[in-house]
């Protein structure tokens, strides 16, 4: 008989709800040798909270414990902790009015002493948003390019349980730190892929709430959604065109899994790659002329790219007999993938375009999924590990490792946000 | 006579199979499309030039009342081999690695020629019935890529029900890829648990 089975689409998008416990915890497992020491004097609690976490998880800078009495203009003091810079914050008028000042310790004059001063008010701004933006701003300052504290992630999460009918399949969008947690849908069939407008207000997924795989776009603000393709067979891999109009994906309409391009506004559809060969996870490149993929005409799977105006195709990856699920770094120059070693480890790694380098990123067995921050500086990835589904990141040079683990259930398929 | 026509005709049912099926023995990692690539394509796309080997009927046998039922009311698996597509030598257990070993040993009852054979005779004589193939793989590699890999084993079964005269209407196939592991654990074991395809009867 057939089993109606039951699924229900849960929106939720009140804006700010906090949740004390956030699914996701984060955890730096490796950072960097030369991080950059800086103190923080008390700001507001709870944005002072979030500073430190933010800077402290992203493995690139020290931050000593401070003690009650030192003082903000004692730079002999401060010097003497090994500190380099100073964050400064100052309640002012009128009331609410926050001064932020980072300041450089060894600066060569007043004016350079001084990085950046800004006033927020804090009136009716929630704590965590204003604690990531100063984060970012430091970040810029110092590291030289702008931080992603500010930014989400998507993921889905894997409820099992003994009776596999009864396995709940959640995707969920948060903060970057795992706080604000909301989910998007819920579904007791599998939810894959999803995938970020370039604006950052749609997400592209891939549902099997129907008992078939159909790609749908969901407005985050709205929580409406447009079905986009429903064909019989493989419904998969949406990728965002960059103007946000289009959806690389992969259809097996035609008996073999071939890249499409799908014009989200009409649904038409129009066959981009051909052969007999799994053709799969297309990706555009940031320029948007070309799309990469993964294909298997040379027998096992390695990355492949199309040129969009002339149409051909040319193989990108030689390192190794397993390459997969293909990103571009946002300057074009890299790609992160799944690469898999000669024990059969699967790691994430980076090919450098111009030499063909590929440098591994992760040790683990099971890694896979890669999204790279739209800062190019960090990749997030899942790890299956102790036969559970955890994210982890990883920065683009190897250096620093950060875990997510997950309170409950498998954490899975993650996309980075753009800039929001 | 018959008899013996028939068991003639499974020989070469069974021998063409083999002949398309390539078996690949990688080293340790996950499925991989290398062997299956050419497999499939040298069966053609769903419908297409799969059964032109003489094999329409071929697989025809007495099928009783009790296995009718027993498909009618279950949801049964077929097991493939590592990195491979072909439904022989599947068969009705969890198959170790190596193909090559395998492809002896699978007893006539453990075949999964025979439960393929079950439903057909099944589908033919209830045209409003469908059967659902999902096609699972293990937990190694990349999603996406292994919803393609599952694909591939849903349409290996339904091209020999379609073989046997079932209407493709009746068949809808669903690749889960590693979605729907059976088993989560990093083993060989859980592997060949995991590389299957479900079969699912569903009533017009």
């Amino acid at each position: 008989m057939y089993k109606k089975i039951l699924f229900f689409c849960c929106v939720l998008f009140v804006a700010q709800i906090s949740v004390a416990q956030p699914l996701l915890d984060i955890k730096l497992t490796s950072a960097v040798k030369n991080s950059i020491p800086l103190a923080l004097l008390p700001l507001l609690p709870e944005v002072d909270a979030v500073v430190r976490q933010d800077l402290a998880n992203s493995g690139q800078f020290t931050l000593p414990n401070l003690s009650q009495s030192a003082r903000q203009d004692d730079d002999a003091f401060w010097r003497e902790q090994g500190v380099h810079y100073l964050l400064i914050g100052e309640r002012q008028a009128p009331a609410g009015s926050l001064r932020v000042d980072l300041v450089n310790l060894y600066a060569n004059s007043a004016q350079q002493r001084i990085i950046f001063s800004q006033v927020f008010d804090t009136k009716g701004v929630d704590p965590r948003r204003l604690g990531h933006h100063i984060s970012d701003l430091i970040y810029e300052a110092l590291v030289g390019k702008p931080g992603v504290f500010s930014t989400q992630i998507a993921y889905v999460v894997v409820n099992r349980t003994a009776n596999t009918e009864d396995t709940e399949y959640s995707l969920e969008v948060a903060d970057i730190d795992g706080f604000n947690a909301q989910p998007l849908l819920k579904s007791s069939e599998p939810i894959m892929s999803p995938a970020w407008s370039p604006q950052g207000d749609r997400l592209a997924y891939v549902s099997f709430e129907k008992q078939q795989a159909q790609i749908y776009v969901h407005a985050l603000a709205s929580g409406r959604r447009r079905l986009v393709t429903s064909f019989p067979g493989i419904n998969g891999a949406p990728a965002w065109s960059p103007d946000g109009k289009q959806l690389a994906v992969v259809l097996s309409k035609s008996g073999y899994p071939k890249i499409y391009i799908a014009d989200i506004a009409s649904g038409r559809v129009q066959q981009l790659t051909q052969g007999y060969a799994i053709d799969t996870e297309p990706t555009w490149s940031p320029d948007g002329k070309k799309i990469l993929f993964t294909s298997s005409r040379g027998g096992g799977p390695q990355i492949y790219q199309v040129d969009l105006h002339t149409k051909q195709v040319s193989r990108v990856t030689f390192s190794g007999n397993y390459n997969a699920r293909a990103n571009f770094t946002p300057d074009g120059r890299a790609i992160v993938m799944l690469h898999r070693d000669r024990q059969g480890n699967f790691a994430i790694a980076k090919q450098d375009l111009a030499t063909g380098r590929v440098q591994r990123l992760t040790q683990a067995h099971l890694d896979e999924s890669p999204s790279v921050a739209p800062n190019g500086s960090m990749v997030l990835f899942a790890r299956n590990q102790g036969q559970r589904m955890q994210l982890g990141m990883v920065s683009i040079d190897g250096r620093i490792q950060l875990q997510l683990p997950a309170r409950q259930g498998d954490v899975q398929e993650p996309a980075w946000s753009p800039y929001l | 006579m018959k008899t013996v026509m028939r068991f003639i005709n499974s020989m070469l049912m069974v021998a063409a199979v083999v002949m398309l099926a390539a078996c690949a023995k990688n080293a340790a990692g996950p499925e991989s499309d290398q062997a299956s690539a050419r497999g499939y394509a040298a069966q053609g796309g769903r419908g297409a030039t799969a059964y032109a080997a003489g094999t329409r009927g071929a697989i025809k046998g007495r099928v009783t009342p009790q296995q009718l039922q027993q498909v009618a009311s279950n949801t049964n698996s077929i097991y493939f081999c590592f990195d491979n597509n072909s439904v022989n030598p599947a068969a009705l257990q969890p198959l170790p690695k190596d193909c090559g070993l395998i492809r002896s040993q699978v007893s006539s009852e453990e075949n999964a020629l025979n439960l393929v054979n079950v439903y057909a005779h099944y589908l033919l004589k209830h045209p409003r019935a469908r059967v659902r193939l999902e096609g699972n793989t293990d937990i190694r590699g990349s999603r996406e890529y292994n919803v393609a890999l599952g694909e591939r084993r849903s349409l290996s079964v339904a091209q020999l029900l379609e073989a046997e005269g079932v209407n493709p209407q009746q068949i809808m196939v669903v690749s889960y890829g590693k979605e729907k592991p059976s088993d989560l654990a990093d083993h060989e074991i859980a592997h060949s648990k995991n590389r299957r395809v479900d079969l699912k009867l569903q009533e017009g």
